[in-house]
């Protein structure tokens, strides 16, 4: 089968450096300073003042999400565990779009759930909260990470308090698609089905990558710019029917749907690969990214 | 008027050229470099100081020079790149982030981690408002609110010197490379002829 990379229109060997240097950056960024004037120099006071800590873990954090952006079009297992990282980092930050990682990896995180519990049961009214959460955007990034995760009903409530009228990400999700998908998931305890979201999202990230092609060879660290989208793609790693819920299926015809036989099986490679995180995480990054080193 | 410190990433070095830099006459344009005779005809400057230069400088650096040609735009450009950061507002998120000088810098220092190079540390007096045809002040080409025509490369957070920095208003270059899974610096090496901004007012770092 065509891989993803390809079927997208991307050089892989490009698309691998893109992703050895942003996870170098993301790793290092702390360490790139203005170099100091030996002791015996005395300092001006028009030299550069260093950028505050949160700006450089936030710089971080979205430069290895781009890096696992770029590996889930080559690599889902590589893709997820740099995904997994990128969560650490945005947690670092403290921006609630960790949660949503987090929860989308099946992983739980007491800190997040908290904050969440503590938002559904009491709101944003709340003088505790991190800044970012009244962006609307990252409230429901707080909801949705609750939602996959082990709080489904927390993260109803969450979205629930959420503009209606917002869209979500970068396949600009309706909210209301989004609450639809967690009511019949808490409704029929299946932790995964097919639905409108699901369409929605292929839809899109179809749409997305046409747009991408016509983009001028310029590569950002931005996670949408590179790669496949992670948000989108690990939701719709939860939106799509696992194999074993699907029905046998006809050989599809178009190329719509071709793209979409692509997509499903990137997102059974994301959830074998999420299943197996907790293992794969012992695995050292340096080991994990070996080949692609060179 | 500002004073804007700036970074500058340099692939491959080649060494002889990296001794002189602090001696010689600092950091000059393609269109000097590639001059044969490593001389600048002063006349011609005038014509090619203009918007349509700047901005196949920044969107079109490896076209054929439409009008300087038949080099490509890099080999004709009388603009130095620098690169100060750049904020861009993501939306998605509703966060904003910052595109630090130092990253983009090192990005093409290292060829996205490929090979060796270096950072170059300068300052450059930059204007709040466009001035292409004023030698002395560089171009906030990373700035939406004085150049506002759309730039895919914007997030480069460009500041476009003209026709040279002077050595005076380099501070230091330091190696950058990529080693395993990180980007390391070396030492500096610190420019012993550098004349500091501190006696002019609004000095701005770079991000």
């Amino acid at each position: 089968m065509t891989s993803i990379a390809s079927a997208v229109g991307y050089d892989e060997s490009e698309l691998r450096q893109r992703t050895i240097s942003l996870v170098s950056y993301a790793l290092s960024n702390r360490d790139l300073r203005f170099p100091e004037p030996e002791p015996s120099v005395e300092r001006s006071a028009g030299y550069p003042i260093p950028p505050n800590t949160n700006m450089v873990s936030a710089e971080a954090a979205m430069a290895m999400a781009g890096a696992a952006s770029c590996a889930l079009a080559l690599d889902q297992r590589i893709g997820v565990r740099l995904a997994w990282e990128s969560a650490k980092l945005y947690a670092e930050a403290g921006q609630p779009y960790a949660a949503f990682l987090l929860g989308a990896l099946g992983r739980t995180d007491e800190r997040w759930t908290q904050l969440a519990v503590r938002v559904a049961e009491g709101g944003l009214g709340q003088v505790d909260l991190p800044g970012q959460l009244f962006a609307s955007t990252q409230l429901a990034y707080l909801g949705l990470g609750a939602a996959l995760g082990d709080a489904p009903g927390v993260g109803l409530r969450i979205l629930s308090m959420a503009s209606a009228a917002m869209a979500v990400g970068s396949s600009q999700v309706p909210l209301d698609l989004i609450r639809d998908f967690v009511v019949v998931r808490i409704a029929e305890r299946r932790e995964r089905g097919d639905s409108i979201l699901a369409r929605y999202l292929v839809s899109a990230i179809a749409q997305g990558q046409v747009e991408a092609q016509r983009m001028p060879h310029y590569r950002r660290l931005l996670p949408w710019n590179v790669g496949l989208p992670l948000d989108s793609i690990l939701l719709l790693t939860h939106a799509l029917p696992a194999p074993t819920d699907r029905p046998d299926e006809p050989a599809s015809r178009d190329d719509r749907e071709d793209f979409g036989e692509l997509l499903t099986s990137v997102t059974d490679e994301i959830r074998r690969a999420t299943e197996n995180l907790p293992e794969h995480v012992r695995e050292p990054l340096e080991v994990l990214l070996g080949e692609w080193l060179g | 008027m500002h004073v804007q410190w700036c970074v500058r990433g340099i692939a491959r070095p080649d060494s002889d050229w990296l001794n002189r830099l602090f001696s010689s006459a600092g950091l000059v344009c393609g269109w000097w470099r590639a001059r044969p005779d490593g001389t600048l005809p002063a006349a011609e400057i005038q014509l090619r100081l203009d918007q349509l230069q700047l901005d196949l400088h920044q969107n079109a650096f490896y076209a054929v020079d439409p009008r300087f040609g038949p080099e490509r735009v890099q080999d004709t450009t009388p603009f130095v790149s620098l690169s100060a950061g750049a904020v861009s507002r993501e939306t998605l998120l509703h966060t904003n982030v910052a595109h630090r000088a130092q990253f983009v810098a090192s990005e093409f220092a290292t060829d996205y981690g490929r090979c060796d190079g270096v950072l170059v540390y300068c300052w450059v007096i930059t204007s709040t408002v466009p001035a292409v045809p004023i030698v002395g002040v560089a171009e906030e080409l990373r700035d939406l609110n004085s150049g506002r025509a759309y730039s895919a490369f914007q997030l480069e957070g460009e500041v476009a010197a003209k026709i040279e920095v002077p050595a005076r208003q380099l501070y230091a270059y330091q190696p950058v490379r990529r080693i395993g899974l990180r980007y390391e610096t070396g030492s500096a090496v610190f420019n012993p002829r550098f004349v500091s901004p501190d006696p002019l007012s609004e000095i701005r770092s770079f991000l």
